[in-house]
Parts: structure tokens; C-alpha cells; sequence
């Protein structure tokens, strides 16, 4: 099937796996920071990867990219197997993904001006010979991002500008290459409460427009409003995956629950929080069995050895999946204790 | 009235900035009061002057800041002495947590060791109690005692928070000021850091001024919340009143602009951005990005109104219809 504009399959990147040893003698440790992940993403649509730092999602990313390799897995973008592709025809098809960063403090260069940092990616693409035409496309792009009239902003060095702006040349500089693919790692983590739901709105309507969006995020808010699927990540896994709204209203895996219930929400004040203790583990030594089972408030002696795999969830939706031994354990459960009596 | 534990009442902080520039008024009159075991959040975006606030609270403001005003603790004005009368009350009374974590720590020092230091600089224990004491802390803070004796960077980013907390409780302060103590920290791990937040202040009587931008975790947190705008409280009200019947547009509006699982809310953006410190002002500080700005808002200052008993607010229209209500004065 290619009819995609994104098509992830058993994506796995482990880290440390070199040759030789270690500093000190000791033997390398193997970090598998992301295991058999899968996903598809089409035209017109937003799909969040939400986890914790450590769980994988902006390395994820960074693999669709071939920013960093994949040990295993295939990335199929537009049909064609990225992993494949070398040299020109990869730099090809990496023009039409363009990655935005979190933090348009860092990620602009303070020397350039707007029109300089909006143009520079022409320029590195060599795709746009005349120099009239860059200009009129970088007008353009800086109009589609709202920073209008774009004349204003041509000029203008990044500290001029205030950080909702930044995030919008930012956007500019991804657009003016006019990618099929926006990579947003964390977009408005770094800006002021008020501006993210303009960025997060920008977003959207390029979405609407046509564009593929993978948008990375901690913040499960966020990612409800703004994304038609979210795909949460844990410890390198997805544990489940499907539309917004049922993550949010249904939640199946005992992860996502979790998350959900720590999101501070001023119209439920004071619901018990389900805190798990602890932190995600250390990617070096995962746990055995289902990778959640240490923190999860309702596993059972299977979860320590076996690992789950992405299911259809109990819920109504087939696009809904989870990643949990107990949803089916809970029916076998009931089978075996029938059974016994 | 029994005296309040604390009371700000008309702080204002400007800064010199060299000798032709123009001086910076970045806190313009900010007065509350805050009872023992109380939680108050105080929110606003960057810029409006939060951090100054509770800066100015520990005396930690830089040579350049002019403070005028009063900071009273149980009735005595301690900010009047400048920083002889300050100081006896830094960390011992009034403590402070900081944004990033892992700059509060020395790096080359035990996390044990600097927690005792804090305690043995004002002469109260002895290197052995210190050290016990500083064990208890982690303890008491969720950190196993036994990581006294690791450096800062052997603790994940919430332990240092938490390690950070626990300094800041070593001399048994009657007031912690938390400047956004979670920001840098996953969702889960903010969650384990508000529940010890809550914790702290209903076990040991703690006051608790949360300095944030998240103003649902501020909701779920504390007990009442301050608004900042400009430099200036803007409203003042129980938490729960606040998110269902907020009386100044800009909570209203701040609240519109941030998401929240709630799928049926429509998320709004708020256009434009606070004014800066050097900015001329005419009428209301927030006017200019106010979606039910009259023309009195662009020319006259709001004065502060009384909504209820708890809850002020300095808005023209904060409470239509009922002017015999208006106290002048300053928001409390």
C-alpha cells in the first residue's frame, strides 16, 4: 500500500551499538531508543507523537528524516523507501519534509535577516535559480504565515522579533521549499501561553491545505485540539494509537490513563490523580515483557514476560489501537475462573 | 483582623538602566496578603513582571532595582531597612525555588553537603546534625537519603527538583516562593512535584506563592490566584472563581487561549503582546488587546472592583451596574 504520504513500518534505532567497547573496558551498552514502530500519516492530516522525554518520539522523527539511521523498519514517503535512496534522490524527496524546531531562540540565525533565513533553504536546495523569484517566494511565504505585510519583516533580524514571530519565520523557512511533510518537534513549547494557539492555528490551516503534519509533543492539550490522530509513545513503543477525541474521552492502555489524568484541568479540580512513581527507565535497560509493566497499576504475572503488540482496542473504532496483555488478559481471565468452577 | 503572615501592600520596582536611559517600571503597585498554609498562584505571561515580584520578596533584586512599598511579615515591614532587614529573614523565613534546577546546585559538591551548608551558614546545627537533617529533608521531599551523597548530576531532572525543595525547606521557612518550579519537567514528574507542593503546605503550615503561566495547573493548585499584567495585579480570587467567573478580560482570554482536554472549548489566541517596561501607557494596560475594549478603556485607568468579598478585579467593567461598589485603592 502506498497510498500514504507516510508510511512507517517496525521502525527500530538503537544507539550505542558500534563496535569495540566502551570507555573503561566496560562493554557498550545497546540503547533501543525506538522498537517496532509503525504508523501512517496521510495528506490533510495531523498526527501527534506524545510521550515523555525518553520516550522515543522526537527520535522517531528524526529517523523519518534519516536524520539518524533506523537499524530496522521501513520509511515509505510518497511510495519510495527512504531507506534506499542516497545522494540526489534522497535530497530530492528530503526537500519535500521539512522539520520545525522547538525553539525559534535557537534555531534562527541572529546575524540574517528575516528574508535571508526565509530564502537561505532555496538556496541550499539550489531550487530557485532567480534571484526575483526567491524574493517573490519568500514575500510569499512570510504572507502565509501571517507575518504580513511581509515587507515589515524582510529586513528584520531574529531579537527584533518576539517569539511567536520567530516561530513564524521559522515556518516560513520550512515553507518556502513547499514540503508535503511538516515535522513539528514540540512547535510552541518554548513560546508564551498566549501566542501557542496562533502558531498551533497556523499549523492547522497549513494542515487544511494540504500538508502532511507529524507533530511532536508532551503536552496531550495540545495535541487533542490540534491533531485528528495521537499516537502514544512509551519507553520507544507506541501503546496506542487512534483518533484525538478517543484517546481522550476512551482511553485504553493504563499509560495513557495516567498521562490523562495528570493534565491539570481547571474544570475537574482536584479528580484523583493516577501519579505512576517513578520515572521512564533508562533506555539501556528495559524491562522485560511490557515495557510499562514496573509503573502499571494493573498488570499481571503475563506483562513481566510477554510483550504486547499494537491491537484494535475494545472500544468501537477500528482506527483505535493498544498495546496491553490486560484488555485481552481481562476476558481470559474471566474465561479461566469460569472454567475452574 | 488578626494580622496577615504576610502582607505586600504598593510594591513597585524600577530599574535604573545607565544614566540616560529611561528607567524601568516593572512592578507598578502589587499588594496581597497570604495567611499560613495558603497556596497562591500568580500568573501571567512573560514579561508582566512575576518573577521580579517574588524576587524583590527574597531580596534578590540586582543593585540597579529601586523598591518602594512594604513587605510585611506578622506586621513588621521588613523591606523598610533594605538589606539588613532582609537578610535575617532570607531562607529562614522566606525561601525560594527556582526555575532551573540544575543551576541551584554547586556541580562539584555532594547534594547532602549543600543542604547542610544552608543550615550550618546561620550557626544553628552542628556538621553531624546538619548532615542528619539534610538526610531527613530528601527524605521528607521523596529523595532515598541515601543520594546525600550523590553529585547533582547523578539525579534525574524531578530529583533535583525535589533536591532543590528540600534546600530550600532546610531552615524551616514559613513562606516558599516557587518560580516555575515545573516548567523543565515532564508531565508525570510535574504531577509528583505539585502533589509534594500540596502536601508540603497542608503538613507544615507552608505558605506558598506559585509563580506559573499554566493557569489550569494554577486552578488545580492553589487556592487563590493572583493575575499579573503590566506590572500590576490585574484580579485577585478564589481559583475556582477565577476559571468559572473571571471578572477582568484578560483572565477570561488567557484562559480561551490554552488548551485543555475539554474538546467542545474553543482555543483563542490572544493577539499582540504585554507592553514593554519603557512603553507610554494611557488608559488600561490591557486595552489594546482586549476583545470588549470601550472607549474609557483607552483613556482611563481602571480602578480596582470589589466582585465579592474575595474577589477584586481592575476593570471598568468588572462590575457593571454597581459603581457604589468601587474601593479605591489597591487590590488585595
Amino acid at each position: 500500500m502506498t497510498d500514504h504520504l507516510l508510511d512507517v513500518r517496525a521502525l527500530e534505532v538503537t544507539f550505542g551499538s558500534g563496535r569495540g567497547v566502551g570507555t573503561l573496558g566496560r562493554r557498550r551498552e545497546v540503547v533501543r531508543a525506538v522498537d517496532s514502530v509503525g504508523f501512517t500519516l496521510d495528506r490533510g492530516e495531523t498526527l501527534a507523537l506524545v510521550g515523555e522525554s525518553g520516550s522515543g518520539k522526537t527520535t522517531t522523527a528524526h529517523a523519518v528524516l534519516r536524520l539518524v539511521e533506523a537499524s530496522a523498519g521501513t520509511v515509505r514517503f510518497k511510495g519510495s523507501d527512504l531507506a534506499g535512496l542516497s545522494g540526489s534522490r534522497l535530497r530530492a524527496l528530503r526537500k519535500e519534509m521539512q522539520l520545525i524546531y522547538q525553539d525559534p531562540y535557537e534555531s534562527l540565525d541572529p546575524r540574517y535577516p528575516v528574508g535571508r533565513i526565509v530564502e537561505e533553504p532555496l538556496l541550499v536546495h539550489r531550487s530557485l535559480p532567480s534571484r526575483q523569484a526567491r524574493r517573490e517566494r519568500v514575500r510569499q511565504a512570510l504572507e502565509q504565515v501571517g507575518l504580513s505585510p511581509a515587507e515589515l519583516f524582510l529586513p528584520r533580524r531574529p531579537h527584533e522579533l518576539s517569539g511567536g514571530q520567530r516561530q513564524r519565520v521559522a515556518i516560513a523557512a520550512a515553507l518556502v521549499l513547499e514540503p508535503d511533510l511538516l515535522i513539528a518537534d514540540e512547535p510552541v513549547s518554548m513560546l508564551d501561553v498566549s501566542v501557542r494557539a496562533g502558531i498551533l492555528d497556523l499549523l492547522d490551516q497549513l494542515r487544511r491545505s494540504g500538508l502532511g503534519i507529524l507533530m511532536i509533543t508532551h503536552d496531550l492539550s495540545t495535541a487533542a485540539h490540534y491533531a485528528d490522530r495521537i499516537a502514544v509513545m512509551y519507553l520507544g513503543r507506541i501503546v496506542e494509537i487512534g483518533p484525538s477525541r478517543r484517546i481522550v474521552t476512551d482511553p485504553q492502555h493504563p499509560y495513557t490513563r495516567a498521562l490523562l489524568s495528570v493534565v491539570p484541568q481547571p474544570h475537574r479540580i482536584r479528580v484523583k490523580r493516577a501519579i505512576l512513581s517513578g520515572e521512564i527507565p533508562d533506555a539501556a535497560v528495559i524491562p522485560t515483557g511490557c515495557r510499562f509493566h514496573p509503573r502499571c497499576p494493573i498488570s499481571t504475572e503475563d506483562c513481566s514476560s510477554l510483550s504486547p503488540s499494537l491491537e484494535p482496542s475494545p472500544s468501537p473504532d477500528p482506527a483505535h489501537e493498544v498495546a496491553c496483555l490486560n484488555l485481552e488478559g481481562r476476558a481470559r481471565n474471566t474465561q479461566a475462573a469460569t472454567g475452574s468452577t | 483582623m488578626t494580622e496577615p503572615m504576610l502582607e505586600v501592600e504598593d510594591l513597585r520596582v524600577t530599574f535604573r538602566t545607565g544614566p540616560r536611559g529611561t528607567p524601568l517600571d516593572v512592578v507598578r503597585g502589587v499588594s496581597f496578603r497570604l495567611e499560613q498554609g495558603q497556596r497562591l498562584g500568580l500568573v501571567g505571561e512573560s514579561g508582566c513582571g512575576k518573577s521580579t515580584t517574588i524576587l524583590t520578596l527574597m531580596g534578590l533584586l540586582p543593585p540597579n532595582a529601586e523598591v518602594s512599598g512594604a513587605i510585611r511579615l506578622d506586621g513588621v515591614d521588613i523591606l523598610q531597612g533594605g538589606e539588613r532587614s532582609m537578610r535575617p529573614h532570607r531562607w529562614t523565613d522566606i525561601a525560594m525555588v527556582f526555575q532551573g534546577a540544575m543551576n541551584a546546585f554547586n556541580p562539584t559538591r555532594t547534594i547532602g553537603a549543600q543542604i547542610a551548608e544552608t543550615m550550618r551558614g546561620r550557626g544553628r546545627a552542628n556538621r553531624k546534625a546538619a548532615h542528619a537533617r539534610a538526610r531527613a529533608l530528601l527524605g521528607m521531599v521523596g529523595i532515598p537519603p541515601d543520594r546525600a551523597d550523590r553529585y547533582p548530576h547523578e539525579l534525574s531532572g524531578g530529583m533535583r527538583q525535589r533536591a532543590a525543595l528540600a534546600m530550600a525547606l532546610a531552615n524551616e521557612p514559613r513562606v516558599l516562593l516557587a518560580d516555575e518550579p515545573t516548567t523543565a519537567l515532564d508531565v508525570m514528574i510535574q504531577a509528583q512535584i505539585l502533589e509534594l507542593l500540596e502536601r508540603l503546605t497542608a503538613e507544615l503550615g507552608l505558605a506558598l506563592v506559585l509563580v506559573t503561566h499554566d493557569l489550569p495547573l494554577v486552578v488545580e493548585t492553589c487556592d487563590r490566584v493572583a493575575m499579573m499584567y503590566a506590572g500590576r495585579l490585574v484580579e485577585i480570587g478564589p481559583a475556582a472563581t477565577l476559571f468559572t467567573a473571571a471578572a477582568h478580560p484578560y483572565t477570561r482570554m488567557l484562559f480561551a487561549a490554552t488548551p485543555s482536554l475539554d474538546l467542545d472549548r474553543r482555543v483563542t489566541s490572544l493577539t499582540g503582546a504585554p507592553p514593554r517596561p519603557d512603553q507610554e501607557l494611557v488608559g488600561c494596560d490591557f486595552a489594546p488587546r482586549c476583545d470588549r475594549a470601550e472607549t474609557i478603556c483607552h483613556v482611563m485607568s481602571p480602578r480596582t472592583t470589589r466582585v465579592t468579598e474575595q474577589h477584586v478585579a481592575a476593570c471598568h467593567f468588572a462590575d457593571t451596574g454597581e459603581t457604589h461598589r468601587l474601593v479605591p485603592g489597591v487590590v488585595r
